[in-house]
């Protein structure tokens, strides 16, 4: 293009210049953190690098993890859904109530997801994403709503599913050495990644969180957006209960509890800002696996569990620190 | 005989960012009583040379020194009884406008009510406002919230005010008002030092002139030996030919959007009627808050209205952006920061935006595709931009605005408005931009722009409809659109 003016460039920028003090705080991202942490636990403790350990701890952490791939899609909207902890109870004892109506396993398990899902579009999507409704308010209300729920259903029993083959598997199962919750875990990874990276709609979630306005005058759907994530929130949650309900054979009123904070620990410590627009899984997954090992470490180190709760605390509030470090450097 | 002393020495000053040097071995010092001008193009190191002064900012090489003592931190600033004003105002919505001028009282432990809210009001008459001052900071608009900006830097009764485009959001009215008020505050043995992207107001009130050109000293400009080229070619570093297009008269024109009674959903409005012709410029003028900016928002259906608008002959009923996006009709907005960009995200997903809105929102991502056209939308509208990586944040105001128009006219729009289209944007970039503007109307786009300078409106327009108070009072073609003209239908006369 041709414009008359007499104009030339300003002066250049060189970009070569190393910056040091940029290149050491590289390593202290959460990735080098969770190496840092893993030789720690492993020099305490060597079974902490046996292939079973490691089997066990990521399927202990699958439904956490599995939280955290949608909690961060929220987060990235500027967003939280503190409700993600009952409704992994709800999907449960919903799951144990239509198999024990006799339902056949597969359609009990589609039905629970769908039904969730279709709980978290209609009232937390809709509620925030159309209506406007402040998140914290309306997800603080379906914690408690969904949570209520259960006791109420159950009468605060727990249910069992031992005679469920295919959720058992869901929870329990192998396919060669790996177990199906891995599996899982993977799959969902994969997907979110693909989501937030390559479709429009997963980069879209960086827009509206960054800027909703720009979004809204880029022509970008701000209403759809922000109620599919609230959905997705859902449907992850559902599928997360579903595996724990076979994991541990059983489905408690009070599984889950709290765990919307530790979702959002990982969450938080893999990166992914509160303000919205910055972040993505992969901090997520590194987030979720510094937590599990840090759990893991210090029962290992035969730490009592109140202990494990002061130390932890300790721990995710200096990691947090470190990451706050690094991002007002980068 | 203050007069005499030297107030303020910049001692060969730098200053670095990351990747940036912003100041380089500046020099020079500033006489009590006089009003000095900081100018050059966006980038040039104005604003940071402010920071310095207000301890925001450290310098990285030499001395800051006001009345010989180095100023080291905010507190020092305080203490030299410096205060700023800036081109954001930065009040607190929810507190009164007696709160938010009167910040604190010092020496007081217990707040006196009555002597703020009398303080306040001394100052906003001063600065001709006629407001309650326990009504809410947020209600205020735009222009009436840097006036209280001012107001609150005047208040703590400085001895050398800053003003860091503290008039860019003000009428040619209030700016007189405030400009005035300059010359009474230097004429007590003080200090202005003045920003502005308006050069005529330079010219008015400044003993001297400091050209700043990428991040070194250029010269000092006296009276009587300036003029608005001098500056300007001091600025840029050479001589600018033509800042604005030709102009082009759309007689046979057909009509692409014509309005019919037209009334948005307050207090002011009231019906308007216009024709706008396929691929002309017509610009809205009008003092702030005639409502020029609700015309072009309610077009994009974020303002309700009732009325009847037709887009290429046919009715054009409008829900919300979405819907106007998809029918062919775009805004950019005049807060590029808060409503233009993304600004922690890359120069290229803000560019590709408005293509990805095109397609299927659960559509997958053509990433090689994607950067074929990004990189065309920085070509074709010569965004400097060190890669299409870097984070528009760090791009100069006028580099960040011609991405948002290049996403803009990615979509192929029927039309598109603008509002301020160069608010906060240096000499050369604007002239980019009105040449582009003029030739995307010349390939037939149709042009509205809504903008606040009158320079601006003259230099682009084919077609001036004047407002005032939500009334469209005339529209000014050819020979009559000029300063004056626009001045007479924007105060509200017939």
């Amino acid at each position: 293009m041709q414009i008359e003016t007499t104009l030339k460039p300003t002066k250049e920028i060189n970009p070569k210049k190393i910056n040091y003090k940029q290149l050491l705080l590289k390593f202290v991202g959460i990735g080098p953190l969770l190496i840092l942490l893993c030789i720690v636990v492993s020099i305490i403790n060597p079974a902490f690098l046996t292939m079973q350990n490691w089997i066990n701890l990521l399927t202990a952490s699958s439904g956490i993890w599995i939280m955290a791939m949608a909690m961060t899609m929220v987060l990235l909207t500027a967003g939280f859904d503190l409700s993600v902890g009952s409704v992994m109870a709800l999907s449960g004892v919903m799951l144990v109530n239509l198999l024990s109506s006799g339902m056949p396993q597969i359609l009990s398990i589609l039905l629970t997801i769908l039904t969730v899902t279709a709980l978290g579009l209609l009232i937390n999507g809709l509620l925030i994403g159309k209506v406007g409704l402040n998140f914290f308010v309306v997800t603080l209300g379906t914690l408690s709503l969904f949570r209520g729920i259960v006791f109420v259903w159950t009468n605060g029993e727990t249910k069992y599913v031992s005679d469920y083959p295919l959720v058992m598997t869901l929870g329990n199962g192998k396919l060669g050495m790996l177990p199906y919750p891995i599996i899982i875990m993977a799959v969902v990874f994969l997907a979110s990644f693909l989501l937030l990276k390559y479709t429009s709609f997963g980069r879209s979630i960086y827009i509206v969180g960054g800027n909703p306005q720009t979004a809204k005058l880029s022509g970008i759907n701000v209403t759809l957006v922000i109620t599919v994530v609230y959905a997705i929130s859902a449907m992850f949650a559902s599928m997360a209960g579903i595996i724990e309900t076979g994991r541990l054979a059983s489905a408690a009123p009070t599984i889950g509890t709290s765990t919307e904070l530790l979702v959002a620990a990982a969450v938080l410590l893999g990166g992914t800002s509160f303000k919205g627009g910055v972040g993505g899984v992969t901090g997520t997954a590194l987030g979720v696996l510094f937590i599990a090992v840090l759990q893991n470490g210090l029962s290992l180190a035969n730490v009592s569990s109140y202990w494990q709760n002061v130390i932890t605390g300790v721990i995710l509030i200096l990691a947090i620190f470190l990451n706050h470090i690094k991002s007002k450097n980068a | 005989m203050k007069n005499s002393e030297t107030a303020i020495e910049f001692n060969q000053i730098s200053k670095f960012y990351p990747g940036v040097k912003a100041l380089s071995n500046i020099k020079f010092s500033i006489q009590w009583g006089t009003i000095v001008g900081l100018a050059g193009e966006n980038g040039s190191g104005k604003s940071t040379l402010l920071k310095l002064l207000t301890g925001i900012e450290k310098a990285d090489e030499g001395e800051v020194k006001v009345r010989n003592k180095p100023i080291h931190s905010i507190k020092d600033s305080i203490q030299q009884k410096i205060s700023m004003v800036t081109q954001e105002p930065s009040l607190v919505d929810e507190l009164s406008i007696a709160e938010n001028v009167i910040v604190n009282q010092p020496g007081k432990w217990i707040l006196n009510w009555k002597e703020k809210e009398q303080k306040t009001d001394y100052y906003l008459q001063k600065l001709g406002l006629n407001l309650n001052v326990k009504s809410k900071a947020g209600s205020l608009s735009p222009d009436q919230q840097q006036l209280v900006s001012i107001a609150r830097a005047l208040s703590t009764e400085p001895d050398i005010l800053l003003l860091d485009e503290a008039t860019s959001s003000l009428t040619d009215d209030q700016t007189e008002l405030v400009l005035n008020l300059l010359k009474e505050f230097k004429g007590n043995n003080k200090i202005v030092i003045f920003i502005s992207h308006k050069l005529k107001e330079y010219l008015k009130i400044c003993d001297e002139i400091i050209v700043l050109r990428d991040s070194d000293y250029i010269c000092k400009l006296v009276p009587p030996d300036w003029t608005e080229e001098i500056v300007i070619s001091s600025m840029v570093g050479r001589e600018l030919t033509n800042l604005y297009p030709m102009k082009r008269t759309m007689k046979d024109s057909e009509k692409m959007l014509s309005i019919e009674n037209l009334k948005m959903n307050n207090s002011i409005s009231k019906p308007l009627n216009v024709d706008i012709k396929t691929g002309e410029i017509f610009v809205f003028s009008g003092l702030v808050g005639c409502g020029r900016s609700e015309i072009l928002r309610a077009l994009i259906g974020e303002v309700d209205f009732v009325g009847d608008i037709q887009l290429a002959g046919k009715p054009y009923p409008v829900k919300n952006t979405v819907d106007a996006f998809k029918k062919g009709i775009t805004l950019i907005p005049a807060e590029r920061k808060s409503e233009g960009i993304v600004g922690h995200l890359s120069v290229y997903e803000n560019a590709i935006l408005g293509i990805r809105s095109k397609k299927s929102l659960f559509g997958l991502i053509k990433r090689k595709d994607e950067l074929k056209i990004v990189h065309k939308i920085i070509e074709d509208l010569g965004v400097k931009t060190a890669s299409v990586h870097t984070p528009i944040e760090n791009l100069s105001g006028g580099n960040q605005q011609k991405v948002i128009l290049g996403k803009a006219i990615s979509i192929g729009p029927k039309v598109l408005l603008l509002d301020e289209p160069t608010r906060g944007i240096d000499v050369g970039a604007k002239a980019e931009i009105y040449h582009l503007l003029r030739k995307l109307s010349e390939e037939g786009l149709t042009v509205i722009i809504s903008s606040s300078d009158l320079q601006e409106v003259i230099g682009v327009a084919d077609r001036v409809g004047v407002m005032f108070r939500g009334e469209l009072k005339t529209i000014l073609t050819e020979k009559d659109v000029t300063e004056e003209n626009i001045m007479y239908y924007a105060t509200g006369n017939d």
